[in-house]
């Protein structure tokens, strides 16, 4: 065995969990090596260190606090829903109606869908530079269907603040990369591509930071275009 | 309310209930400030993650799947917080002060010589490291559960804690005058 697989081995019994068989043949090798069980000596010792560290109190009323917080943040919730989003719902409920009606043809929810690259939101003399927002890991919470709600909730959030131009979702197929030395193509999940109006790079930031996803463990890449490097 | 699993707590939350909060945090709130105390090193700090952390539960909890643990699931809410905290830190610091900036609350002095090296030792290594040795050493998680918290492959973790605690054996052998190359 190498000394480099040894010293893994030697880790790995450390951090646990204990593996019967490995712990034999360590056990072998810690005899014969009086170096390795001195290493070993000193990382049990780091690792059982670590029990001395007990966190500190939590600060007085920081419990509370938080409880409160939290219970301020639900009433104000159920009250917007109460107050704002039925009203709402059937405000569009009744506009659908009437324009399917006017028109002769029932338009389903799909066609309340947000501006696309061929249909953006443009605004009249706004002139605040373009910012692209690459958005990966969106399903990472492991519901895809809840996590393409909150994005899409999150997107509309941003179409009503006038700051979404528009929308796409880049789809999971292969990817080419060029010009990077060796041309490939891989298989990697993506997620969606927003581009959104903002004054400026710290403005930008700020609206990507509030994307949903990155409470679970997705990633946001702000990308300015040329209108923003003017 | 307290004999209803997490999933059906975060549902009548989700619903309005009112009454789901109290248990949620009664079963939560302890674990996920050390975890958040151990991470940043400040129990100010700390309070404030945890606290942001259930806030974002009130926003993001429909995206909760029951895949994963109501725990582990509400650790990497609490792990993404605490980040965007030292994420912050590190700005303010970037960012030159032109108005006086009160100094935060300092955390308290460490009246145990051992421990106050423990915690400099832990607090030099890299967060991404930090937070997987104490994910594995007080919560228990599997690499794979880590692997899935922080975002990274399972394999990932494991040289993640590898690494960690190599460096936190050297750095507390240096500091004890006992440091072998």
């Amino acid at each position: 065995m190498s000394d480099d697989l040894l010293r893994r081995r030697l880790i790995d019994r450390v951090l646990g969990p204990p593996n019967a068989e490995r712990d034999r043949e360590l056990d072998e090798a810690l005899l014969e090596h009086p170096a390795l069980r001195e290493e070993f000596r000193r990382l049990q010792e780091a690792w059982d260190a670590l029990d001395e560290l007990s966190p500190h109190d939590p600060p007085p009323d920081a419990r509370r606090r938080a409880l409160e917080a939290l219970l301020d943040a639900l009433e104000a919730r159920t009250a917007l829903h109460r107050w704002l989003i039925w009203p709402l719902r059937v405000a569009a409920g009744v506009a659908i109606f009437l324009v399917g009606a006017a028109s002769g043809v029932w338009i389903s929810t799909d066609d309340l869908a947000l501006p696309t690259a061929d249909t953006p939101a443009l605004i009249e003399g706004d002139e605040r530079p373009r910012y692209a927002l690459l958005i990966r890991g969106f399903e990472a919470s492991g519901d895809e269907a809840g996590s393409i709600e909150e994005m899409t909730g999150w997107a509309r959030e941003l179409w009503s603040e006038d700051r979404l131009v528009w929308a796409e979702r880049l789809f999971p197929e292969a990817v080419a990369r060029l010009g990077t030395g060796s041309e490939v193509e891989e298989t990697e999940p993506i997620g969606l591509l927003f581009m959104i109006r903002a004054e400026d790079r710290e403005a930008a930031i700020r609206l990507a930071r509030q994307a949903p996803h990155l409470a679970w463990g997705g990633s946001v890449e702000v990308l300015p275009t040329s209108e923003a490097g003017r | 309310m307290s004999e209803l699993t997490d999933k059906e707590l975060i549902e009548a939350l989700q619903a309005g209930d009112r009454a789901a909060a109290g248990p949620l945090f009664d079963r939560h709130y302890d674990e996920l400030f050390a975890f958040a105390d151990r991470l940043l090193g400040d129990p100010h700090t700390a309070a404030d993650a945890v606290q942001d952390a259930f806030l974002r539960l009130m926003r993001y909890g429909r995206s909760f799947s029951g895949r994963s643990s109501f725990r582990t699931w509400m650790l990497r809410i609490v792990r993404n917080a605490c980040l965007d905290l030292i994420e912050d830190r590190k700005r303010r610091r970037d960012v030159p002060n032109l108005l006086p900036v009160p100094d935060p609350v300092p955390p308290p002095p460490e009246p145990d010589p051992r421990v106050a090296r423990l915690r400099q030792a832990l607090e030099a290594l890299p967060a991404a490291r930090r937070e997987v040795l104490l994910l594995r050493r007080f919560h228990g998680l599997t690499y794979s559960e880590i692997g899935e918290l922080c975002g990274i492959s399972e394999g990932a973790a494991r040289v993640r804690a590898h690494r960690a605690l190599l460096q936190l054996e050297q750095a507390l052998s240096s500091k004890s005058g006992t440091h072998h190359e």
